[in-house]
């Protein structure tokens, strides 16, 4: 006992006298304390839980042990490795030593480290909530043991169930490759066997399977109101315990039996494996003889040759590592798994064509390659040092940067293969499906043209890390931290994708329209991104370990005698290069096109409804009859709406004053009524405007509104080009072409918190439907439905949220042309979060016809300046199309925007399939629409629409 | 070709004062640093090796400033650190033809025959094909010396290389630098006298940071003929004898010590004049350098 109590302390000691060992602390300290601090909880959990509620933090403190396995590896997993590592095993094993203590006490004092780092995460979930900057109302009652709690249920078993595993692994392999895996492996396999998990008809069973818990008390506490969730302490009974005693039980288990394996040999492996026979050969005695003479080269071509050798060297290296192998196993088990799931929407079966498959490869590996390249960059960086071969390589004349260059090429290389392995992996899903369009060509532009860019970049960045930070981990963890903050940038209004790096707006593949509107931004984007890691590098270069510097000292030396004239040059070219291509993206976005960060948008909400708010109940007249020409340029991705509204006073009382929004991106180009009419305010940044008619609209009187507005917005903007103005099946919405008429309710901000902040009063409940004031209340006063959650952030529960079922919801309350529909398609149109039925035709025309259902289907709004759609809104261009037909698409699209690791800039091209009626992509190509009367009311369940007669006129 | 060492200085953060004030002329030929351990000699091998500057004092090669132009020694300089290690799933013949591209020789023929040359020459040719990770500590000494010699270096500096090796592989070692030490500058660092006494034309002792003599083996004895006595003495003589006396050694013989003392004439009774040689030579500076400073 004593023996396995020294180990045990032994160990510890090592532990706490290690830096490594504060800087997993602090890293999870940092990341918890962020996760309240910023707020970041209640875009995940919702905006009316508080920030202390007991459900919270359970979840979070779960959810830090999943993100965390990665670290219970390298200390539990290495616990028994250094022994060998430092040959200390041969003195050790030959002593009195009981294998009981040194295993036991080992795992112990691994164990308690472990525990004594990720209790800070609860530390830094309390101080986060209670930072000063946080609203008071977002700390609930003291509730005792709410902190307690998590520490004791999930923190305590779950840190003790991946050090009982990594341990094992570490003790039966003795090999840090395996321990160095097995992080990685096991979180991205739970994330894989999650999605598999919610998915099983039995959730007991599924609740039982679940080693963090999450599932079972997910299902104790699903009907939970906020209150309770604010209140309640999660109780320790039924399946979250039978969960917790099952896995501590697995564990126990799996430790004995790595106990039992354990052999107290000088051997490595598993079992008595026969040790690596030293190779030795006899020295016979043979006189030297004269070096056959060489003659070193240098300049350009050598250079080259050398760079390519480094490439071919460091590839051969990485790819013939069995670690490699296991990553691309584990790429081709995340291809296959997401692929499997891939073809079936909303239940209904579909092919698995290429441009689905490329958005599975994209979507799964995402989390793959964020974990990945972090550690690859760390590991090729420190290829040689790790080795102690450095000062070999460090004494020839090879340059130090192209060493570095190499390292990056072969990252690089190294991805591509990657990538070529998951494609492997789709076509060979594609086959067993019996799917033989593979169309390769989608697979190498969609994958290699905008994936594997954005993988290079974050390869730079991770060097970029590992040369400031100049210890392995260190810059892993910190290339690691700031790409986990980067994604989290969007929720803290830096959306713009300038200051965002490694965004840009997502090119996505349809069968329609080929890669759609948004290649151009995207590659500039791209070129920005790359010229931002070119600059970190190059002032990252004088920092650039070479040699055996001891001390900051020798390393200020270095670095100064680096800053040549020529590292100023390329410095001063580098900034240049940026400077040029960000202020040219810059003047697309920010000039050509309109750019507003989140909060602006908010804001204009607010001033919104704060300005006009008061004319909501304000009679205005009705649309009775649309008569607009569209016309279309694709390429430049421009549209000019001229039209005519017939206007009626379907009120008792006279209409004094027209009132009208219109949208932000147009250029308005004549707006006048039939009749004298003054504008009495042309608010230009709402964009509000108040025709005081000369004459009042007397009650069932008629008047025309005539209209000539133009988008004809040059460049692109921060989310790419109007994705709806396509050449093969634009999607025009009413709202982004004409103007609506009077004060929309709809428009103002509904979540409470963005309500705060903008510091509006809160927003009144739905009025019952009896309520008579309701009854009398403008149209316009249509309230969204189904909002609860903040929009762009959606958890994974209410992710698959149906359109047809928020169709449904909505659907009764369907109103006239002139209500207020939600301007969900700006230049951003529709979602990614959830998708259409089928996907289906969307040309203006079916755009149109079933512009009722797209209303219903919408359940939250955004306003003309958002640029953001709705997280739940949907194409909803309903019409039916074939199922399994060989086009019909089936893009996957699970992930929502601000999900922890989100897919990027959501603007879609609308992905359809039925062939086009006018699929000859001539410009301009002008349509006609027509309505003679407001669309019927009759849909209630989102059935195709079948309205009123559209006339396509090419 | 000369190698000119002037006034190099360097503290480590720790406050260790690894190099104080080294000047050194080391010419063509086999030159040998011999000292104890944590003398110093790995410092100044780095520091020639361009691998780490020092805080002050110059190093010149050939008539240019090393520290200055880095770049240009690394194309002459063949450097074989004290410890190391190699990629341990690539061949011999791999690692070696990667170094010979990274020194420049990107002619393949030539790089193809003096990578042959170099593994017969350190006797690795039967396992040239094997993964290095199998290799013996001797055989991974070898291969590193091979490196070393890769191109066409000028200035060759080895970092205690007989270490591991057995008898015969130091003796090829030795022969094989010894080769192609004759019109290159050639530093081996060492704390086995015998290496020195056999190969170089210079030496130069270093013992905490200084140098403590600088020039030739036959001279440096030459210097203490007639100085060294010697005496068997009990054991409880020694600590008296070494209060009076400059004992420069002391190793048993038959279980009784046998004491080195360095004297201008015979100290006294009973010890008798010994010829010196080279180890006497270093035991004199080494204890006489820890004799001036207690």
């Amino acid at each position: 006992m004593t023996q396995l109590l020294s180990f045990a302390r032994h160990e510890l000691a090592y532990h706490l006298q290690r830096p490594v060992t504060y800087l997993y602390m602090f890293a999870l300290l940092l990341l918890s304390f962020l996760y309240t601090a910023t707020g970041f909880a209640n875009m995940v959990f919702g905006g009316a839980v508080n920030l202390d509620a007991p459900w919270l933090l359970n979840r979070s403190v779960a959810h830090v042990t999943l993100i965390g396995s990665v670290l219970v590896s390298a200390i539990a997993g290495t616990a028994v490795l250094r022994d060998f590592e430092f040959k200390t095993h041969e003195l050790l094993f030959t002593t009195r030593l009981r294998k009981s203590s040194f295993v036991f006490g080992r795992f112990l004092g691994a164990y308690a480290v472990t525990l004594l780092v990720f209790a800070c995460s609860v530390i830094g979930l309390w101080l986060g909530a209670h930072m000063p900057w946080l609203d008071p109302d977002k700390l609930g009652p003291y509730v005792p043991g709410a902190y307690l709690v998590p520490l004791v249920f999930y923190v305590v078993p779950n840190t003790f169930v991946l050090s009982a595993l990594f341990f094992a692994v570490g003790v039966l392999t003795r090999s840090y490759m395996a321990v160095y895996v097995q992080g990685v492996v096991f979180f991205l396999g739970y994330s894989i066997a999650g999605e598999s998990l919610s998915k099983l008809d039995n959730e007991r069973f599924a609740g039982l399977l679940d080693p963090f818990g999450l599932v079972p008390t997910d299902l104790a506490e699903r009907y939970w109101t906020i209150v309770e969730k604010n209140t309640l302490v999660t109780a320790l009974e039924g399946l979250l315990l039978y969960n917790r005693l099952l896995w501590i039980g697995l564990a126990l288990l799996v430790l004995f039996a790595a106990h039992a394996l354990f052999r107290m040999d000088a051997a490595r492996g598993i079992r008595g494996r026969k040790p690596r026979r030293w190779l030795e050969l006899e020295g016979a005695a043979r006189p030297p003889a004269p070096l056959p003479v060489v003659t070193p080269r240098r300049g350009l071509a050598v250079d080259l040759t050398r760079l390519l050798a480094q490439v071919h060297f460091y590839y051969l290296g990485l790819v013939r590592d069995r670690t490699f192998l296991a990553f691309v196993a584990v790429g081709l088990l995340f291809t296959v798994h997401g692929s499997s799931y891939s073809d079936v929407l909303w239940g209904t079966p579909t092919w698995p064509v290429t441009y689905a498959m490329t958005d599975v490869i994209r979507n799964h590996a995402r989390l793959f390659f964020i974990i990945l390249v972090p550690l690859y960059a760390g590991e090729l960086m420190w290829r040689e040092r790790a080795l102690r071969g450095d000062q070999l390589l460090d004494v020839t004349p090879t340059s130090p940067v192209a060493v570095m260059i190499a390292r990056l090429v072969c990252l690089a290389l190294v991805y591509a293969t990657l990538i070529a392995a998951m494609i492997a992996g789709g076509v060979l899903v594609q086959t067993i499906k019996g799917y033989h369009h593979y169309e390769l060509d989608v697979y190498l532009g969609v994958l290699y043209g905008f994936y594997w860019p954005e993988l290079v970049l974050l390869s730079m960045i991770g060097v970029f890390f590992q040369i400031v930070a100049d210890h392995k981990y260190l810059g892993v963890l910190l290339a690691f931290v700031y790409w986990v903050l980067v994604q989290a940038f969007g929720t803290w209004g830096l959306d713009h994708n300038l200051l965002r790096f490694a965004f840009s707006p997502q090119v996505e593949y349809s069968a329609m329209n080929g890669y759609g509107p948004h290649v151009a931004a995207a590659m500039w984007f791209n070129l920005y991104h790359f010229a931002t890691a070119v600059l970190l590098l190059v002032l990252a270069r004088p920092w650039l370990m070479h040699g055996t510097p001891t001390g900051l000292r020798d390393r200020l030396r270095l670095a100064r005698a680096r800053m040549t004239r020529r590292w100023t040059a390329a410095l001063a070219l580098a900034l240049a290069a940026w400077l040029g291509v960000g202020g040219y993206v810059y003047w697309n976005t920010n000039v050509r096109n309109i750019y507003r960060s989140s909060e602006d948008e908010d804001a204009l909400s607010a001033d919104y409804e704060r300005k006009y708010g008061q004319y909501q109940d304000l009679p205005q007249p009705h649309v009775e009859a649309v008569d607009v020409r569209v016309d279309i340029f694709p390429e430049r991705g421009h549209a000019i709406t001229v039209g005519r509204f017939d206007l009626v006073n379907r009120h008792t009382a006279p209409i004094e004053s027209i009132h009208m929004l219109l949208p932000h991106e147009i250029e308005i180009r004549t707006i006048e009524f039939d009749r004298p009419a003054t504008l009495v305010e042309a608010d230009e940044r709402i964009r509000y405007r108040i025709y005081r008619l000369a004459e009042p609209l007397a009650p069932g009187g008629e008047m025309t509104l005539r209209f000539d507005l133009a988008d004809v917005r040059e460049g692109f903007g921060n989310l790419g080009r109007n994705a709806g103005l396509v050449a093969n099946g634009s999607f025009l919405s009413q709202f982004s072409m004409m103007p609506s008429l009077g004060y929309q309710r709809s428009l103002e901000l509904v979540d409470d918190d963005r309500r705060k902040e903008q510091g509006l009063p809160e927003r009144p409940r739905l009025p019952s439907i009896d309520d008579p004031a309701r009854a009398t209340a403008s149209p316009a006063s249509l309230p969204p439905t189904g909002s609860s959650t903040p929009g762009p952030c959606v958890p994974p529960a209410t992710r698959s949220l149906s359109p047809r079922a928020s169709c449904s919801a909505s659907g009764p309350r369907a109103i006239g042309a002139a209500s207020p529909t939600p301007r969900w398609a700006r230049s951003a149109p529709p979602c990614r979060s959830s998708r259409p039925a089928t996907r289906s035709c969307a040309t203006p025309t079916t755009a149109w016809r079933s512009r009722s259902t797209i209303k219903k289907a919408t359940s939250s709004t955004s306003p003309p300046w958002s640029s953001r759609p709705s997280a739940r809104s949907t194409i909803a261009s309903r019409t039916s199309a074939p199922t399994r037909t060989a086009t019909s698409g089936s893009s996957s699209s699970r992930a929502t925007r601000n999900s922890p690791w989100p897919p990027r800039a959501p603007s879609r091209t609308p992905r359809t399939s039925a062939s086009s009626p006018a699929s000859a992509p001539t410009t301009p190509r002008t349509s006609t629409i027509r309505t003679s009367s407001p669309p019927t009311r009759s849909l209630t369940s989102g059935g195709p629409t079948r309205s009123p007669a559209a006339t396509p006129r090419a | 070709m000369q190698l000119t060492v002037r006034d190099l200085c360097k503290t480590y953060p720790n406050g260790v004062r690894a190099l104080k004030r080294v000047s050194l002329q080391i010419s063509t030929g086999m030159f040998g640093l011999l000292g104890p351990n944590g003398a110093g000699k790995s410092t100044l091998m780095r520091t020639l090796a361009t691998l780490q500057d020092p805080d002050s004092g110059s190093v010149e090669f050939d008539a240019f400033d090393v520290l200055a132009h880095k770049e240009r020694l690394r194309e002459v300089l063949g450097y074989l650190p004290q410890e190391f290690g190699l990629y341990p799933n690539l061949s011999a013949e791999t690692i070696l033809d990667h170094f010979a591209v990274l020194k420049g020789v990107t002619d393949r023929r030539e790089r193809a025959a003096q990578v042959r040359a170099l593994l017969e020459q350190t006797n690795l040719a039967p396992a040239a094909r094997q993964a290095v990770g199998g290799y013996s500590g001797g055989m991974k000494q070898r291969l590193g010396i091979a490196i070393a010699l890769l191109g066409r270096p000028r200035l060759v500096i080895v970092d205690e290389p007989t270490a591991g090796l057995d008898p015969t592989e130091r003796h090829r070692f030795l022969d094989l630098l010894a080769e192609i030490g004759q019109d290159i500058v050639v530093i081996l660092s060492t704390h086995i006298v015998e290496d020195v006494h056999e190969l170089c034309e210079n030496f130069a002792i270093i013992s905490h940071g200084e140098v403590l003599y600088s020039g030739s083996p036959t001279a440096a004895v030459a210097g203490l003929r007639g100085q060294i006595w010697r005496r068997m003495v009990t054991r409880a003589e020694l600590p008296e004898l070494q209060r009076a006396l400059h004992v420069i050694a002391t190793r048993f013989v038959a279980g009784r010590p046998l004491v080195h003392v360095h004297h201008p004439e015979s100290p006294g009774p009973g010890f008798e004049p010994v010829e010196p040689d080279l180890e006497d030579v270093y035991f004199f500076h080494i204890t006489g350098r820890t004799r001036r400073t207690p």
